[in-house]
């Protein structure tokens, strides 16, 4: 019996530690209280983008999925409603951000909007269609979107500014 | 390996972020507009009379209908798809009182000539109105 061999990348090995960092805010935010179910800041998200900026859509989709289903398995809510919910929106928002960065111009800020409205639209699709068709969903999309605008610009902000310090760094590292 | 991360403009937020933050305003604005604004102007009124008979009256023409009840005719007149009572037998006139109705469910009677009104549409928003 020959013994199986894992060759672990040095992609494999980011993936892993981007994705850790993504589920560890994933966690905490899932302590937040929030007023109304599937608002939440999507600050996880935050790390979806940096990695998009450095090392692309194919990392990104991997962070941001792996994100999805390891938290959910620490959450216990893998293959719950909200694990579809979550996964859905994850989806949406990579479809979006793999369209977005191709328009030229646009920033973190800009990325961030699109990820957001579309992981919202994509939750908001997914819960119309599995769990809740009934037209009262769609009187809440404008306070849901509405919120993915306000919070998909807050984490833009935050991701601008961790871009520039993480420039820095690499600055003062590399003389 | 180049990171792309250095074409970062330190600009916070680009002409274009604008751009797409506007078109997210535009899309909320719409939802909010488009879920929101309830229409629910009536387009027929049910009118009883003191022997239990019902009749229909369209709210769509304008016009004014006599209707003969327990003391005597009581008129409802029909305009721009408001109905009211316009006259009716009665000592307190309450029913004159309640105005013009529009909303489905919004309701009308004159107790002592036995007429009442109430408004209907095909997509009620609410059961009954009372006031």
């Amino acid at each position: 019996m020959t013994a199986s061999t894992f060759n672990i990348t040095e992609e494999d090995g980011r993936i892993a530690r981007l994705a850790a960092l993504a589920i560890i805010i994933h966690i905490a935010e899932s302590a937040l209280p929030s007023p109304l179910p599937g608002i939440k800041p999507g600050l996880a998200n935050i790390i979806t983008l940096l990695v998009l900026f450095d090392y692309g859509l194919r990392t990104a989709a991997w962070v941001s999925l792996l994100r999805v289903l390891v938290g959910s398995l620490l959450l216990g809510t893998f293959l719950s409603p909200t694990f579809l919910l979550s996964l859905a929106g994850a989806l949406a928002s990579l479809l979006a951000l793999a369209i977005g960065r191709t328009i030229p111009g646009i920033g973190p800020v800009g990325l961030a909007v699109l990820a957001a409205l579309a992981h919202m639209a994509g939750q908001l699709v997914m819960a119309w269609w599995v769990f809740l068709p009934h037209p009262a969903l769609w009187k809440l999309s404008p306070v849901f979107m509405g919120m993915a605008l306000v919070f998909g610009i807050v984490s833009g902000i935050i991701a601008h500014a961790v871009m520039q310090q993480l420039n820095l760094n690499s600055e003062s590292d590399m003389p | 390996m180049t990171s792309p991360r250095k074409n970062i403009s330190k600009q916070r937020i680009t002409l274009t972020d604008i751009f797409v933050i506007s078109i997210g305003l535009g899309v909320v604005s719409i939802l909010s507009i488009s879920q929101w604004q309830e229409k629910d102007d009536a387009d027929i009124a049910i009118v009883h009379n003191n022997l239990g008979e019902q009749i229909h009256l369209s709210l769509l023409d304008d016009h004014t209908h006599s209707i003969n009840g327990r003391l005597g005719e009581s008129q409802l007149q029909i305009s721009g798809g408001k109905v009211r009572f316009k006259d009716s037998p009665c000592n307190q006139h309450v029913c004159m009182r309640a105005g013009w109705l529009k909303e489905s469910g919004e309701a009308a009677a004159c107790l002592p000539n036995g007429i009442s009104v109430v408004l209907h549409s095909d997509t009620p928003r609410y059961d009954s109105i009372n006031f």
